[in-house]
């Protein structure tokens, strides 16, 4: 996942990015240090969330990236499998190549989370009664 | 012994296979596959939120990537779920001395010791913590720095409205936009969320839609201020067959539904021409008020 980032934040422009679940649980995070992870993820979330929500209003059935600008900087959100892929770049960013590579980073966290969806299924159907718990003392 | 399988049986029935990703988590964990490990375990918890294990594991993971707040707030739902979860209490016991709370730490420390008071961790632990609060070497707790936010509404700052976009003659614009090649429906809210104006496919939208443009928008402007990158100016959404372009002015939204197909460059360039050419339509209006006294400079100017 954070080569994913990396890649994108190659973009001219780009700060940083971070992978978050819906609830705005940082999974992955590639953001420079004036920006706060705990705050970037949490908000990052309820934007996206207010974005998805609005476009659903208005008939969109699938939004692909939503973005949001500043006088000085740009936001961009992607839904993705598990939550939203959130990007800040500045304002100068070229808007067409970060739309590019924001849709080629959530089609590839796409791929790796049916990946990770599959092993925890592996490990489900190899998961024995009572297998865990060895340090849970009650 | 018994006793500690009957309350993992409860525990397995109550969440039949949970512990599955649990396991795949905590072993990510301990490779460092963090992003992975933290994924897992969010999605395994989303079905099984009342699974006390996964919360400690969570925590711990939160732990090591360096979120202490995040990873506090799921060691605590872990003892809230299930009081008895000594490794959930372990870890939070760590992230107290981390943090200098010794007497908390302590607190937590003799609950363990309690039910199992040879438990070396623990004994290790209270150690620590006893010799922390001997030593008076607790650093205060450094609490987030408050950073002033501009309160919302005071010296806002916001795309200036055109012109052509005045109280009362909001429709005349909305119809201009509408009329562009690449434009599929417009819709234009005023400050109290209001629909004042909407055009082609934007005439089904009702007033929710309006409430809801200027929330999201109010919202996210405020979040943005939070994070340090400026006002809102205006937005974007995409989907597979267009996209609406947002622009947020000084008392008005404009939401403008761009064509399926429709270049973004272009499809604003068009948008913003025609914006212009009302505003030189409402100039040339006002001039032809000017009294003829004027200087025959300024008239022409």
């Amino acid at each position: 996942m954070r080569e994913v980032l990396q890649r994108l934040n190659a973009v001219n422009g780009m700060k940083g990015s971070l992978v978050v679940t819906p609830d705005g649980l940082p999974i992955a995070t590639d953001l420079p240090a004036a920006l706060e992870i705990e705050a970037t993820a949490g908000l990052g979330a309820c934007m996206g969330k207010m974005i998805t929500g609005w476009a659903g209003q208005t008939g969109m059935k699938e939004v692909a990236l939503g973005m949001l600008e500043t006088g000085k900087s740009r936001l961009f959100v992607s839904a993705i499998t598990w939550g939203f892929l959130v990007a800040v770049a500045e304002k100068r960013c070229p808007l067409g190549e970060a739309r590019l590579e924001m849709r080629n980073a959530a089609a590839r966290l796409n791929e790796i989370c049916a990946g990770l969806a599959s092993s925890v299924q592996e490990e489900e159907s190899r998961s024995e009664p009572f297998g865990r718990h060895d340090d849970e003392k009650p | 012994m018994s006793r500690q399988i009957s309350a993992w049986q409860r525990e397995i029935r109550r969440n039949p296979g949970s512990a599955a990703f649990a396991r795949l988590a905590d072993r990510l964990r301990e490779e460092g596959r963090l992003d992975e490990a933290t994924w897992v375990c969010a999605r395994g918890l989303a079905a099984n939120p009342r699974y006390s294990t996964g919360h400690a594991i969570l925590g711990e993971i939160l732990h090591q990537v360096g979120l202490k707040a995040r990873a506090k707030e799921e060691f605590l739902l872990a003892l809230d779920l299930d009081v008895h979860n000594a490794r959930a209490r372990l870890r939070l016991v760590g992230l107290l001395l981390e943090e200098g709370e010794a007497q908390k730490a302590l607190e937590h420390l003799e609950s363990i010791l309690f039910w199992q008071p040879h438990h070396e961790e623990a004994q290790s632990l209270a150690k620590q913590a006893r010799a922390l609060l001997r030593s008076r070497q607790i650093e205060a707790v450094i609490g987030p720095q408050q950073e002033e936010l501009p309160q919302p509404g005071e010296g806002e700052e916001a795309l200036v409205a055109p012109p052509g976009l005045v109280a009362g003659r909001e429709g005349e614009l909305a119809r201009r936009v509408a009329e562009c090649e690449s434009v599929g429906g417009v819709m234009i809210v005023n400050r109290e969320g209001l629909l004042v104006a909407n055009e082609a496919a934007f005439q089904e939208l009702k007033d929710e839609a309006a409430a809801g443009l200027a929330s999201m928008c109010e919202t996210s402007n405020r979040y943005l201020l939070k994070l340090g990158l400026g006002y809102l100016e205006g937005g974007l959404i995409e989907e597979k067959a267009g996209a609406i372009r947002i622009f947020r002015y000084q008392g008005y939204l404009m939401a403008v539904l761009l064509k399926e197909g429709a270049k973004l460059g272009a499809a604003e360039v068009e948008i913003r021409g025609a914006i212009d050419r009302l505003d030189r339509r409402r100039k040339l209006r006002a001039s032809d008020t000017l009294s003829d006294d004027l200087p025959a400079e300024t008239k022409h100017a």
